[in-house]
């Protein structure tokens, strides 16, 4: 008998067996699971060669103590290597080199992008499993505790070649010393709880099943996930949990922690060139309270759609601000028959989110709607939405079209 | 070594007996364990996937027990084929590991996962002929299509970046995905596999 029977075919089941963390404990699960871990051996039976590379490397580095894997490639790091050497005749003389000349060797791998405790050289993929510590070109260290997974995705080459650096912490531990990094380039750490972003920095990171814990030695470490982001100073410790605001540790040592940046009251306003005008279309921009534009193009009154839609058009050559959680703060005014309007936020990528706000109609009232709690529409993705450049549009229409037109205005952006 | 190697590599062109690369790597001929390694994977790899809840878990068995097969040569007489004997350091390996992790899932209370280690390790009514057949029916696959699951179970892609690649929400592929695995439990179960994207 199959371990795949008994499987239903149903298209949304699969939409929830794709998304990452979330489980459902039933037979269907585990035989889809099961399923795509059989495929990926499948696809895996030709590598012969490196599975035997792999094993030489991991006998090399073992010898006299036992069976431990040090490092281990990643699968991303296989197919590189694949590509050399498909074919086990191949394979055999990929490991002639081995024997041959270590310069052949070398002239054969990715770039070297830090180096392990033990001197080995770490390329983008490498997984570090046990206690050490690694090293990159600039002087940056990070040193691995026990029973830890941290995944090497990106950083320099020695020439300075590459993209920034960038670590995944599956599990386990961390204590890094971080030379001061370019701002543009800062070195980041995910967890699967949320991101660290690090200039410059003494901290220690460590990742456990429900969240992540991070204690700042020195300087400033930023700290957050697509819900909200802080800032941790020097001698203050934070919690981050999938899905949920960063928390201080309120009973961390005593640091100097800078107070909660008091948020301006609204964060951006709609400045329209004629906030009056009966036009169809009205230019204007988004600015924040200090008067940096943030967000510019058109709004208006489509009667024909009974919509009043804003192009977020992220200005080129100035600074974005990304907005995390604000309220959209919107006033409205339907026809008497109509009683919700709708907002809908469009991603670049073809996805909405949107939720129905009730109005009552033929006067003009506040609306307001917090953007990360908008519900996700068909295949955006089930997260809440943040307002990055990646925003194409934000729809306001009533439910009726055919009621008569509806108007807005005084629309901004408020704190949550 | 320079002239074991060569010695090999002519070798590993024709058919070489698995009685004489063994007595080769047990004189401490790592291109001759190399060959064993390679002539066996297949079906050690085959033998951990059925049974494990991840790649990664199968990936990493099958690379501690080529280490341990490596270490404990001197025992093996060649009585069993070289992959039976390595397929029962794998199945110690993975055993070690599900009950290691099964202590965890349930600390972290993940009952899906839980119950998943518990199947893997209940290890009945497991299809060991089940890879041969799942690769013949990937080879029926259109090449975009058999791509796509290459770059989702083979490399471990994270949707939203295989998104980004195919410039398609993470959810169009998530349902293209869950089609191809539709095709092949049709195929597998002994219906043609159609192509498909």
């Amino acid at each position: 008998m199959s371990i795949l029977s008994n499987v239903n075919t149903d298209a949304e089941d699969a939409l929830t067996r794709e998304e990452p963390g979330v489980h459902a404990d039933d037979a269907t699960w585990r035989a889809e699971r099961r399923l795509t871990v059989a495929i990926g051996a499948a696809l895996r039976a030709d590598q012969g060669a490196e599975t035997a590379r792999t094993v030489l490397e991991l006998i090399r580095s073992n010898r006299g103590s036992g069976p431990r894997r040090l490092v281990q490639r990643s699968l991303t790091t296989r197919k590189r290597q694949r590509r050399a050497s498909s074919r086990w005749p191949w394979a055999a003389a990929a490991l002639l080199l081995v024997s041959v000349g270590a310069g052949s060797w070398w002239a054969l791998q990715p770039p070297v992008l830090a180096q392990a405790a033990d001197g080995r050289a770490l390329i983008a993929g490498d997984v570090v499993t046990t206690p050490g510590a690694l090293r990159f070109h600039d002087g940056t260290q990070v040193t691995v505790g026990a029973n830890t997974m941290l995944s090497l995705i990106s950083a320099q080459d020695r020439r300075g070649v590459g993209a920034a650096k960038r670590l995944r912490l599956e599990v386990g531990t961390l204590t890094a010393v971080v030379t001061k990094q370019p701002v543009a380039a800062p070195l980041t750490i995910t967890t699967p709880h949320g991101e660290v972003t690090v200039v410059g920095t003494e901290f220690t990171l460590s990742t456990e099943t429900a969240l992540s814990r991070l204690a700042v030695r020195e300087g400033r470490v930023r700290f957050g996930n697509a819900v909200d982001t802080i800032d941790v100073g020097a001698g203050a410790a934070a919690t981050l949990t999938l899905g949920l605001k960063p928390q201080l540790i309120v009973d961390a040592p005593p640091a100097p922690v800078p107070p909660t940046p008091v948020l301006p009251t609204p964060l951006m306003i709609w400045d329209l060139d004629a906030p009056q005008a009966s036009a169809s279309w009205t230019h204007g921009a988004l600015t924040t309270v200090d008067g940096r534009r943030c967000i510019e193009g058109r709004a208006g009154y489509l009667h024909a759609q009974n919509a009043s839609l804003v192009r977020w058009v992220t200005p080129v050559g100035k600074p974005w601000v990304p907005v995390l959680a604000a309220t959209l703060h919107v006033e409205a005014f339907v026809p008497a028959s109509v009683n919700q309007i709708h907002v809908q936020v469009h991603h670049r990528a073809g996805y909405n989110w949107g939720a129905t706000i009730p109005v009552q109609g033929g006067r003009w009232q506040v609306c307001r709607v917090r953007l990360d709690q908008l519900t996700p529409y068909g295949d955006a993705p089930k997260r809440p939405l943040v307002v990055t450049d990646e925003l194409d549009d934000l729809i306001l229409l009533s439910d009726d079209a055919s009621a008569g037109p509806s108007r807005f205005r005084d629309l901004r952006l408020d704190p949550p | 070594m320079e002239v074991a190697a060569a010695t090999l590599g002519s070798a590993m062109t024709d058919i070489v007996s698995e009685s004489v690369l063994l007595e080769r790597a047990r004189q401490g001929d790592e291109l001759a364990f190399a060959t064993l390694v390679d002539g066996s994977h297949a079906q050690v790899r085959g033998f951990l996937a059925a049974r494990s809840p991840s790649l990664e878990l199968a990936e990493e068995c099958l690379q501690q027990a080529y280490v341990t097969a490596w270490q404990k040569l001197a025992e093996f007489r060649g009585e069993a084929p070289f992959a039976a004997w390595v397929k029962s350091m794998a199945r110690l390996h993975l055993l070690s590991e599900l009950r290691r992790r099964r202590r965890s899932v349930a600390l972290e209370n993940a009952t899906g996962v839980a119950a998943l280690v518990d199947a893997c390790l209940a290890d009945a009514e497991v299809d060991d002929d089940l890879l041969p057949r799942l690769r013949q029916c990937l080879d029926k696959l259109d090449p975009q299509a058999r791509e796509l699951l290459s770059q989702r179970y083979r490399d471990g892609l994270e949707l939203n970046d295989l998104a980004t690649a195919y410039t398609r929400s993470a959810n169009a592929l998530a349902v293209t995905l869950h089609r191809l695995r539709g095709i092949l439990r049709r195929c597998l179960d002994g219906a043609p596999a159609g192509g498909a994207t």
